[in-house]
């Protein structure tokens, strides 16, 4: 629960991975596999998010205490209100086309990504004005706020450690160190992606070296694990739910009894090998601090005589999963097991457009809490909360959120990766917080010198 | 910067939060900072008024990187307030309840109350901004074998910073370092710095060399070298350069400007010029010199340049140093960047390396190490504070 929680798993990995390792080596091509298949490399793109982070750079990141850094903003300041907020750009800085950072492109750039907000430029810098005090912003920018420009054949350029080699959609891309990178050039030289890969293939892939950085399944973590591999995750970022469709189970009883029936701990032990979090709140606890408070225990006795006051037609809902979600089948399973406990007879089945329930996986979008909530809310077709401008009124916004069981959060989930031996992390971790990768800092074993 | 909430109750946050026209005001009052103490005796206040004056059971737990005495100061704080509203403390149920959780997020630190009388549940909470940890003094690491060695190396700690050193000097009244941004120069109190200027991006795990002469002084970086002067006030221009750097007396070799290691383009003395595979640092021994390169294998060549053989289990870092018993290698470890490392010395004898002292820890791994003459310099970043410091190494002999 505590907000480092999730680290442990990674430095553990890091300690294993490098034991015989000794300066970082330049060179090499990084093979990597993932589920997502994007047709575009567009920061806006919501499955693209991971290869962008290659290609794209925010203004600033976040280190693993959570402290804003300085990427391509060098500074900031803000005004007394949290209202207005000017970033300094690092100079020297250049697009992968040769052109100058230029505080023209990032305005646009941040313009797009943070709709509500009035971006500016200046001479050096870029000016962000709110109607209302922004006191986390920089945690949004450094999720939020990929910059890029239009390069002369139209598509798009940014500043990042790698130069997009060739992009063949939903299928393959190619990446090549940007030699000129303000960071420093890359240890890789190129970074191959397969797109579109299931998770058994992958983890094959991994398994008779055929890929080097491939997703995870919470239950294939010590399979990765076992040839010298190591494992990385990010935060718990993935809010598993399951959520009611308008017009369905009206009686708020049924959706209670359902929500007090859930074992979130033998799932979360079982099925999801206490990867993540069991959590009965929207955000997940590293991001709010009080996800505790949202009892997660079941109450299967009120959850008994809730049901048994039902109708008995009103008893039975029929729950839809996404093939595409961790787990989601045997989660979805485990909720019916729990469901007859309490008297409700829940049918499971994939992508049902008729059912009842939903079970639905949802990233958190924001390291700023209140744009967080703001962003699950609307998400889950729940009432989009104001800001908040406190805890407080955080927790609130929250609770209220909930408080009819339209939506059930059942656990907060991590992005795992397993990694070849052969890979290394200068500068860990490889994932950050939100699951962006930092794969400028990898370097593979048995390149030169 | 993270924002302070001021605390207030749930009811009045509900209500300014619907009045828009208030929030500026509220935000510039939520600036205050009340700290963890005052954090901790508003949230009792609220909590008395739920608690009326019935006895409550309290317990507290820590869910926040805030360490056992920061707890203990703010359960003393949350007590003696709720006492001083009236509450009875109990020690035993049937009583209200009060779980007091004491957690964090990205910016701020957290008081979490939850009340319960019966069936009912109340959740009050207050919040203060969290302080990065502050650094901790790097510990010096490292105790001498009991054995008699042949050569000790007494390490001294020259300096500590949180940038990565990249070398580091002694002058007759001061230290001169050389970072990823500057020449720093430390003389008593006194600190002069020199920026040097990004003349071209720099590649990771960059590395630098810095040697002076009196008070002149020279830093070789990827691509760059800088030449100046640390008196009367520290001075130094730079340029773009593929001058070689100096690895040891009377030999230096080409460094590449995009990468951390030699190119392997390398002269040395009376032995000319030579092309060898690429290298990250390299030593005089004897006769011979040895070239550390991939996966903890240093290769050894003989005066006509020819192979003597190679050995595992060294470190990427070697240094050639001159001790009151002959010269020697100074080697680390093979370890990996979140392990602690340690220079040991050793001896080349017929091509093999032989132990010649006992190894000086470190409390993380080695990112430096050069010698000149008779002087080690060593940097190491320290796992517990991520600081680098940089040691000079002397060694002695016999005992």
């Amino acid at each position: 629960m505590r907000l480092t929680a999730w680290l442990p798993l990674a430095v553990l990995s890091a300690f294993t991975a490098l034991g015989a390792a000794t300066r970082p080596h330049y060179g090499g091509t990084l093979r990597v596999e993932v589920r997502a298949a994007p047709a575009s490399l567009d920061p806006g793109a919501p499955d693209a998010a991971l290869l962008a982070s290659l290609v794209f750079e925010p203004l600033l990141q976040l280190d693993a205490t959570g402290t804003p850094l300085p990427r391509l903003a060098l500074s900031w300041q803000r005004d007394s209100s949290a209202k207005r907020w000017q970033f300094n750009l690092r100079p020297g800085v250049r697009f992968h086309d040769g052109l100058p950072l230029v505080p023209g492109a990032v305005a646009a750039s941040l313009q797009a990504a943070l709709p509500g907000l009035s971006v500016s430029a200046a001479a050096d810098s870029v000016i962000i004005h709110a109607e209302h005090p922004m006191p986390g912003l920089l945690f949004d920018l450094a999720h939020n706020g990929l910059v890029f420009a239009h390069n002369a054949e139209g598509g798009l350029t940014g500043t990042g450690p790698f130069r997009l080699a060739s992009w063949t959609p939903g299928r393959t891309a190619a990446f090549t160190a940007n030699d000129d990178y303000w960071g420093g050039r890359p240890f890789l030289d190129a970074i191959e992606v397969q797109m579109g890969r299931g998770l058994r293939d992958q983890l094959v892939d991994l398994e008779i070296g055929k890929a080097d950085v491939v997703e995870l399944a919470p239950a294939d973590l010590r399979r990765a694990s076992e040839r010298g591999g190591t494992v990385w995750s990010s935060a718990p970022l993935d809010l598993i739910a399951l959520v009611v469709a308008p017009g369905r189970a009206e009686d708020s009883r049924v959706r209670q009894a359902l929500a007090l029936s859930i074992d979130r701990a033998t799932m979360h032990s079982v099925l999801l090998q206490k990867q993540g979090e069991a959590s009965a709140a929207l955000l997940p606890q590293w991001l709010s601090g009080y996800a505790f408070t949202f009892a997660a225990a079941p109450d299967v006795t009120r959850a008994q005589a809730l049901a048994a006051a039902l109708p008995p037609r009103e008893r039975t809902l029929a729950l839809a999963y996404d093939p595409a979600i961790t787990a989601a089948r045997s989660l979805a399973e485990r909720v019916a097991i729990n469901a007859r406990d309490a008297g409700l007879t829940v049918q499971v089945s994939p992508q049902n457009p008729q059912a009842d329930l939903r079970l639905v996986a949802i990233r958190v979008p924001s390291l700023d809490p209140p744009r967080a909530l703001a962003g699950l809310a609307a998400a889950l077709g729940l009432e989009t909360t104001g800001p908040a401008l406190s805890v407080e009124v955080l927790y609130e916004s929250e609770r209220k959120l909930l408080e009819d069981f339209r939506v059930i959060p059942l656990f907060h989930l991590p992005d795992l990766y397993g990694a070849a031996s052969r890979v290394h992390a200068f500068a860990p971790p490889p994932i950050a917080r939100l699951g962006e990768w930092r794969f400028d800092n990898l370097w593979l074993s048995g390149t030169a010198p | 910067m993270p924002v302070n909430a001021r605390p207030h109750s749930p009811k009045n946050a509900r209500w300014l939060c619907d009045h828009e026209s208030l929030n500026a005001l509220l935000f510039a009052l939520l600036a205050i900072d009340l700290g963890m103490g005052g954090a901790a005796r508003d949230l009792a206040r609220s909590v008395a008024a739920a608690a009326a004056h019935d006895p409550v059971l309290l317990s507290v737990r820590n869910l926040s990187t805030l360490g056992p005495a920061d707890a203990a100061a703010i359960r003393r704080e949350f007590e003696s307030e709720l006492r001083a509203r009236g509450v009875r403390l109990v020690d035993a149920a049937p009583a209200d309840e009060i779980r007091l959780t004491v957690s964090e997020n990205l910016t701020n630190f957290l008081m979490v109350a939850e009340f319960r009388r019966g069936d009912e549940r109340q959740v009050l909470l207050n919040s203060w901004p969290r302080i990065p940890p502050s650094p901790q003094p790097g510990g010096n690491g490292g105790a001498h074998s009991g054995t008699l060695p042949q050569v000790t190396l007494e390490k001294k700690l020259l300096w500590e910073q949180e940038q990565p050193i990249l070398d580091a000097v002694r002058l007759d009244d001061g230290i001169l370092l050389l970072d990823t941004a500057r020449v720093l120069l430390v003389r008593g109190q006194e600190r002069q710095s020199v920026p040097i200027p990004p003349l071209h991006a720099w590649p990771r795990d960059m590395r630098g060399r810095l040697l002076a002469s009196g008070t002149v002084f020279t830093a070789w970086l990827p691509g760059v070298v800088c030449s100046g002067t640390a008196q009367p006030q520290l001075s130094a221009e730079c340029h773009e350069s593929q001058e070689p750097w100096p690895i040891a007396p009377g030999a230096i070799a080409v460094f590449s400007t995009a990468r951390n290691f030699f190119e392997g383009r390398v002269a040395i003395g009376s032995w000319g010029a030579h092309e060898l595979p690429p290298f990250y640092s390299a030593a005089p021994a004897g006769d011979a010199w040895v070239f550390a390169g991939d996966g903890g294998r240093a290769r050894i060549y003989t005066r006509s340049w020819e192979p003597g053989g190679a050995i595992d289990h060294w470190g990427a870092d070697l240094a050639g140093v001159q001790t009151p018993c002959g010269p020697r290698i100074l080697a680390t470890r093979p370890t990996g960047i979140t392990e602690p490392d340690a220079i040991q010395p050793f001896e080349l004898v017929e091509g093999m390396a032989k132990t010649a002292g006992p190894a000086q820890e470190f409390p993380g791994p080695i990112t430096a190490l050069w010698a000149t003459g008779s002087l080690a310099t060593a940097v190491s970043r320290d796992l517990q504070t991520g600081r680098y410091a940089a040691y000079s190494l002397a060694p002695a002999c016999g005992s």
